[in-house]
């Protein structure tokens, strides 16, 4: 209770703080990259379905906000016992979900239940696997009980998987989504776009500001640009190119939000085959690509160069972007060691996927680069649906480049069949180590030696953190500035008067 | 109308010229600069660079070529399958005749687009799929070309003569009715030369085409687009460049056909 | 004529299945496979086994095949996998648009040429200007010329929507949102039908009873409206069945750029996410769209042409 009257009083000094304050009512109409198959995060990994959802529509019982610090949704508060092994979640009170049927433990309890089931058809079941059992004490009261320590428990909670629906409702879900955030879900309109309307029963006071929030697929970037300013479209929501930020920021009547991203764009090396299978090669790739030019020349100066698979957003990061500085001299002699050369040289296929605009670019540039050593690579673009089935799933490439935007995801690589096909007994270890820890100092230093480990082994060349680009029209105000998770998050914009 | 052929002859020659200039001119079209991207003409660049920093002389020259390999490739699809066929369904009787023009007739009831959508995810994007795909769609034009030229033939006097002298089918179709016919298919052929280019830069629109690094007229527009309010150069070149070669093609085709029409 | 009628609708059967039954046969071998477009990324090898089963994907290719035709006969297409919908429901939601929008740069692409072809006839100073800039509109990409209209149009003079669809139910607005996608079409498409109607009228005009009007003292004007123009848009009626195909393809790329959902956004999600009954479903439409249309223009020649004959 107090901590609602704590939020009034909050509200209220905000608005008397800014004058007029946050103005409520109206449209926002926001242009998104491309349509998700379905519109439950638990049911496709599509990273579209969060962006529109989450924490808009469906919130799960913790969240991040935009700094991506966690913080609570559908728990007050929670408390974890000191072996880590049992959370007790203490639900709000009085939440309804947008049925009109109140949310309680239950819920939960059903949701757990299915997340950790392999066989349910819920996405990344691995993040609950950990959960031996969810029990409702009381309607309002949730433990989880754990096999065993999970340092990423609570982050995991945080993830757009982690969204709750009504206890029972699954199919449904797919088409018609069910949440308790501050908006509603109204119509999916086939290749048009995804309506929805403010929640009167929400449960924060005073929020949403906004009537009605109209997400449009509008996958062509001329296109886009040509509805923002044509005022069909309040905002780009993702994905808007360097050249056009560029423009717009020249522009009074727009404004360009730039901030982090937790997507490391990365040109991926098949650890496992020829010619990567070579640290030495791999090691001298990294020396011959020039990350500092490829941020100024292809994205124009937007992004940051890493040097491991984690993004300066994210804890516990460790700048290694100058592990392998650009040294050509170098880069050529190791290859050497390797047994290639000007009569022998280094050859191998990069592959593209068609539907990434800043990875062709960049792509293009990274094997412009590496010809200025003697190595020659192939460029090869093949279609998403190919990429998928080849490289993601059968590892059957040997240089790709994609963005990996899942927060948090550097697990990925103690997979030794994950399509970097990197078996390292010690990465494995040490990730072990990093989620039985429960004292969060000691992760924090397993979590960098990690990526040390990583940038040693040169696994993949990670070329830079891709930032987050939107662009909208001077009135639109409470946008986030940074993707902390995919997240298109409208619970406190509003349109200023 | 001998303007049509003067004109197509003209821009033709033109667009030639360029492709065969890129043979001499020695800057590598792929090779970036990133800390003069984007840079007006100058005598280092006589054409300006593009987002990357690349020449763009170099980049449309090599555009050139490639389209004509481009089209090329799509028409030598269209006619090596729509001719012989059309030869053989208008000089070959009414089954022939059914057959394969129930195979036209499917051929051109698909959807071109569709059908390169189709051999691209087959046989990766690339040239090579997608004029494939273009030429196969082509083919039924040729086809009709053909058939109604070999109709129109098949009893003329000196095929008849070739009979009698004990010509065999084969004979008949590729050294008699053929030779006859290349001026109508030479207009379906320069017409589908023109198409073939617009049709790689729609191509090149959804991603399919010819693939990076290497250049294409129709691409290099479409990459250039958003970064037309920046500089306009990378956007205009290639653009002029494309309609030069769609434009002399079309004119060539209409001059050719007004000069093979016996009725002006 | 209707023994040819039927002929026609037959061979028009024959032409479907056989186009159809391609595309079956192409895309049992495309790499990538629906299951995963659907799940996403990360999909847990538990999710796909148990998503492939229920979509009917583990049974053989045959047994597919002859549960589509079967299905075909009793005009079901199937549901497709990635919405979970009939897939005849979502060619309905789709094929208006696309035809109206075809249709439409149709008649803005007649609309345009013959009063142009009119106008370079009769004026012969006009004729070379007119001539070459019809001419260089078609040498222009339809996406480019698309992106100059939405900026000219939408952007600087706004005076019509950029993009998107609001839905049939305000027929204005949706006009409204259809007309820059139609005035790209048409513009690109004009320069067929302009050179065509020119040729046509240039070559009634030297005909014996043209020149009996005018030595009667018909006026220039009256004499192209009234004598030459119905004879010589006869030869367009034949283009217009070609052009129809080719729009209805153009489209795609005209749907993409001003976001439209068509069947041509349709194919490409199709395609993108390996939905095989919705793609063959796709085909078979459009497919039958470009029969039926050859079919009708073939008719209507026959109706403007009384002496075309049926054997």
């Amino acid at each position: 209770m107090k901590r609602g009257i704590f939020g009034v009083l909050l509200v209220f000094g905000m608005a008397l703080a800014q004058g007029a304050g946050p103005s409520r009512g109206g449209e926002l109409r926001v242009a998104v990259l491309a349509e998700p198959p379905v519109l439950d995060p638990t049911a496709s990994t599509s990273q579209e379905i969060a962006r529109m959802l989450y924490d808009n529509v469906l919130q799960g019982l913790v969240k991040l906000n935009e700094k991506g610090e966690i913080v609570p949704a559908l728990a007050e508060r929670w408390q974890g016992s000191p072996s880590s092994l049992t959370w007790t979640f203490y639900l709000r009170k009085g939440v309804r979900f947008h049925d009109g049927s109140p949310f309680t433990a239950e819920d939960v309890v059903f949701k757990f239940n299915r997340a950790r089931d392999p066989r349910s058809g819920h996405t990344h079941p691995e993040y609950y696997q950990d959960i031996q059992r969810v029990e409702a004490k009381d309607p309002y009261t949730v433990v989880f009980h754990l096999r065993q320590p999970n340092q990423d428990f609570l982050f995991n909670l945080a993830r757009p998987d982690s969204v709750i629906g009504p206890k029972g409702r699954v199919e449904e879900q797919k088409t018609q989504p069910i949440g308790t955030g501050p908006f509603r879900f109204v119509a999916w309109e086939r290749g048009v776009g995804v309506r929805l309307e403010r929640f009167l029963g929400y449960y924060e006071a005073g929020l949403p500001y906004l009537d009605r929030v109209y997400f449009r697929f509008l996958p062509d970037p001329n296109a886009q640009l040509a509805a923002l300013r044509a005022g069909d479209i309040h905002v780009i929501g993702l994905g808007v190119s360097p050249e056009t930020a560029l423009v717009l920021q020249r522009d009074p009547n727009f404004k360009v939000v730039t901030g982090f991203t937790t997507t490391e764009i990365t040109a991926g090396m098949n650890n496992g085959r020829p010619p990567f299978n070579d640290v030495r090669v791999r090691r001298a790739i990294q020396h011959a690509v020039d990350k500092k030019a490829l941020v100024e020349g292809v994205m124009l100066g937007f992004g940051t160069p890493i040097g491991s698979h984690r993004s300066p957003g994210e804890s516990c990061y460790v700048d290694l972007s100058g592990f392998y500085p650009y040294d050509p001299t170098r880069a050529r002699a190791l290859l050497q060691e390797a047994g290639y050369g000007p009569g022998n040289p280094l050859r191998f296929t990069f592959t593209l996927a068609a539907p990434y605009p800043y990875e062709r670019r960049l792509g293009e540039a990274i094997a412009a680069q590496l010809a200025q050593i003697g190595v020659q690579a192939r460029l090869e673009v093949v279609e998403w649906a190919t990429w998928l089935s080849r490289v993601f799933r059968g590892a059957d490439y040997q240089m790709t480049i994609i963005g990996h935007s899942e927060p948090n995801d550097i697990g990925i690589y103690a997979n030794p069949n994950y399509y970097f096909r990197y078996a390292s007994p010690r990465f494995r270890e040490l990730y072990a180590r990093y989620l039985r820890t429960p004292d969060p100092q000691r992760a924090c230093e397993t979590m960098k030696e990690m990526q040390r480990v990583l940038a040693q082994d040169a696994v993949n060349l990670w070329v830079m953190n891709a930032p987050y680009l939107a662009a909208m029209r001077k009135e639109v105000m409470g946008w986030w500035s940074n993707q902390p998770t995919p997240s298109l998050n409208v619970t406190r914009v509003y349109l200023a008067r | 109308m001998r303007k049509s052929l003067l004109w197509g002859s003209l821009l033709v020659g033109v667009f030639l010229l360029l492709a065969l200039a890129s043979f001499f001119y020695p800057v590598d079209p792929n090779a970036p600069d990133f800390l003069r991207r984007l840079s007006p003409p100058s005598p280092d660049h006589p054409l300006g660079t593009d987002p990357l920093g690349r020449d763009l002389l170099a980049r449309v020259l090599h555009g050139a070529r490639n389209a004509l390999w481009v089209g090329g490739l799509a028409v030598a699809v269209g006619f090596g399958l729509g001719v012989p066929l059309g030869l053989l369904a208008g000089y070959g009787g009414r089954l022939w005749d059914g057959a394969l023009g129930l195979l036209t007739e499917t051929l051109y009831a698909l959807p071109g687009l569709l059908l390169a959508l189709l051999f691209a995810a087959l046989l990766g994007p690339g040239a090579l799929s997608s004029m494939l795909a273009v030429g196969l769609s082509m083919a039924p034009a040729f086809f009709r070309v053909a058939r109604a030229g070999a109709l129109s033939l098949k009893s003329a006097p000196f095929v008849e003569a070739a009979l009698a002298l004990g010509a065999g089918p084969g004979r008949i179709l590729f050294r008699h009715l053929l030779p006859n016919l290349l001026g109508p298919l030479l207009v379906q052929a320069s017409l589908a030369f023109a198409a073939a280019l617009l049709a790689e830069a729609a191509l090149s629109y959804l991603g399919l085409g010819v693939q990076p690094p290497d250049p294409s007229l129709g691409r290099m527009l479409r990459e250039a687009q958003s970064f037309l309010p920046l500089s306009p150069w990378p956007a205009l070149v290639p653009g002029l460049a494309l309609s030069l070669g769609v434009l002399g093609f079309n004119l060539l085709g209409d001059g050719l056909r007004d000069l093979l029409d016996p009725r002006r | 004529m209707i023994p040819y009628l039927l002929r026609r609708l037959l061979l028009a059967f024959v032409t479907l299945w056989l186009a159809a039954s391609l595309v079956f046969a192409f895309a049992l071998l495309l790499p990538g496979d629906p299951v995963q477009a659907i799940l996403g990324l990360e999909a847990s090898p538990e999710a796909r086994a148990a998503l492939e089963r229920a979509l009917g994907l583990d049974k053989p290719p045959g047994v597919r095949y002859l549960d589509w035709l079967l299905g075909l006969l009793r005009l079901d297409l199937g549901e497709s996998l990635r919405y979970g919908k009939p897939v005849a429901e979502l060619l309905g939601e789709r094929l208006p648009l696309s035809l109206f929008l075809v249709l439409l740069g149709l008649g803005g692409a007649l609309l345009l040429a013959l009063p142009l072809a009119l106008l370079a006839v009769r004026f012969p100073l006009w004729d070379l200007a007119l001539s070459g800039l019809m001419a260089f509109l078609q040498s222009l990409p339809t996406f480019f010329l698309g992106v100059v209209l939405l900026y000219l149009f939408a952007v600087h003079l706004p005076l019509l929507p950029a993009s998107g669809f609001p839905g049939w139910q305000s027929p204005g607005e949706a006009l409204r949102h259809l007309l820059l996608p139609a005035l790209t079409l048409a513009l690109a498409r004009a320069a067929v039908l302009f050179r065509m109607a020119r040729g046509s009228l240039l070559e009634v005009l030297s005909q014996d009873y043209i020149r009996t009007a005018r030595a009667k003292g018909v006026p220039e004007a009256w004499v192209l409206l009234k004598h030459a123009l119905r004879p010589a848009s006869l030869p367009l009626v034949t283009v217009l069945g070609l052009e129809g195909g080719f729009l209805l393809t153009g489209a795609v790329v005209v749907e993409a750029v001003f976001a439209l959902p068509g069947l041509g956004s349709l194919a490409l999600t199709a395609l993108e996410a390996r939905d095989y009954p919705l793609l063959q479903g796709l085909v078979l439409a459009m497919a039958a769209l470009i029969v039926l249309f050859n079919l009708l223009v073939d008719l209507l020649y026959s109706l403007l042409d009384p002496r075309v004959e049926y054997a």
